[in-house]
């Protein structure tokens, strides 16, 4: 009789795993190119063995040296959220981008959007005032030209937010948004065309930017009646 | 006679302790011999031990991530990740189907060149989701999506990778390729089947195998 039992449960029991192996899911799916993954790219993968292209190999090894720049990220993340809130929660936004500061100190990007995060407060770090003191200066060529131009297109559209949303917040800009406006646009205004065009601005917007800078400098020189203290 | 009689009645007792001297000898020949035996097999078990560790060491990635060894990976990702260039690679990939939910897009410019490598980090533990693109399986969609359009080559990007992160937020798979390959694969040049054999592979084989080989 037990024996009887047994022969009828194993094929039940076997039957609750039958297509469970089958599910689809999006992490399966991704698994699919990996069915006729060779011996040799088994150990390579266990092993770090070269593909024969270095760059592919720093894309594949990137990922171990990722966790700061994935935290730093959510940190910023975090902070537009708290930046895009009405009224805006500057204390998260700022605590949030110190905190992703102290995982990537010489992250321009970050340092540019404290800058204009701490304007809109009220204050201005100087030494980061103009785009070139956020690249790093042991830097040359390619690396310091990508900072450089980045941080400058970078920083021309964080103003704008900055000043969007000042002025949904139904506040006058800040004196220091104002004063930083003043020196970015005058250095924009100043470019020759060759630079700009390697920012992908035209002569147009430069004369723009030139009329902008104007403006700034004269709201920031009335505290409290064109700019906010 | 007494000194012989001596000898008869000593030479029996002396025959008779013999056996018993080479009893005990053997016995502890045979004690020394399951001591060392034992020695030996703890030996064994601790050399097992150290090369299974060592295994599961290399499985788990632990040099890597210790930082004990790597690779070139660091030259880039020390430089600041161009956020121009992700928002509007990203864009791009959006008006194509791509979905941004859950997905981290970096683009690290290269250390000496006006050159970038761009990973995406798909973490299905935080509502990622798959792309249908052009037929394409899921993780070769994402590839194309992000590194075979205008922007990305506008931006320089020659290398594209993605690595995928399960619904515990563990990581199970890096993929690599050259963007050179992911035009091929856009144009028809060479078939999806050559493109995947072509990808740089890097899996998570503790997560994989518990994925992959005994999926429920």
């Amino acid at each position: 009789m037990t024996s009887r039992r047994i022969t009828f449960a194993i094929p039940l029991v076997a039957l609750l795993f039958v297509g469970s192996g089958c599910e689809t899911s999006d992490v399966l799916d991704i698994l699919e190119i990996t069915h006729d993954i060779s011996p040799a790219e088994s150990a390579g993968g266990v092993f770090g063995v070269s593909t024969g292209d270095k760059a592919k190999d720093a894309v594949l090894d990137s990922v171990n040296t990722m966790n700061d720049i994935k935290k730093a990220k959510e940190l910023e993340d975090e902070a537009a959220e708290a930046l895009s809130k009405k009224p805006t929660d500057y204390e998260t936004a700022n605590k949030n981008l110190q905190a992703a500061l102290k995982l990537r100190p010489t992250d321009w990007s970050l340092k540019n959007q404290q800058m204009i995060t701490q304007a809109e407060l009220g204050g201005v770090t100087p030494t980061l005032n103009h785009p070139a003191h956020l690249c790093p200066e042991d830097e040359r060529g390619d690396v310091q030209n990508r900072c450089l131009f980045g941080s400058i297109k970078e920083r021309t559209a964080l103003l704008a937010a900055s000043v969007a949303r000042q002025k949904q917040n139904d506040q006058l800009i800040s004196c220091a948004t104002q004063e930083t406006m003043h020196r970015h646009y005058e250095f924009l205004g100043r470019l020759v065309p060759d630079e700009l065009a390697k920012l992908g601005y035209t002569e147009e917007q430069a004369e723009e930017f030139r009329l902008k800078a104007i403006a700034a400098e004269a709201a920031a020189k009335s505290p409290g009646v064109t700019c906010r203290r | 006679m007494l000194s012989h009689s001596m000898v008869e009645v000593t030479k029996p007792a002396n025959k008779g302790t013999e056996p018993a001297k080479a009893a005990t000898g053997e016995a502890a020949k045979a004690k020394k011999k399951k001591g060392g035996c034992l020695k030996g097999f703890l030996l064994f078990l601790v050399v097992l031990l150290i090369l299974l560790g060592m295994v599961a060491a290399l499985a788990y990635r632990l040099p890597q991530k210790w930082g004990l060894w790597g690779g070139n990976g660091e030259e880039y990702t020390q430089n600041t990740p161009d956020p121009i260039a992700e928002e509007e690679i990203v864009a791009e990939a959006v008006s194509k189907g791509f979905r941004p939910e859950g997905v981290q897009v970096f683009v690290f410019p290269a250390p000496e060149s006006a050159d970038a490598i761009l990973l995406a980090s798909y973490d299905f533990s935080r509502g990622a989701q798959n792309s249908d693109f052009g037929g394409y399986n899921p993780a070769v969609a994402a590839l194309v999506l992000l590194g075979g359009g205008e922007k990305a080559k506008e931006h320089g990007v020659t290398h594209v990778g993605a690595e995928f992160l399960d619904e515990e937020g563990n990581r199970l798979l890096v993929i690599a390729s050259s963007t050179e390959d992911v035009r091929a694969l856009a144009s028809g040049q060479i078939t999806e089947e050559e493109f995947t054999k072509r990808l740089g592979k890097q899996i998570d084989y503790p997560n994989y195998l518990q994925r992959a080989v005994i999926p429920f």
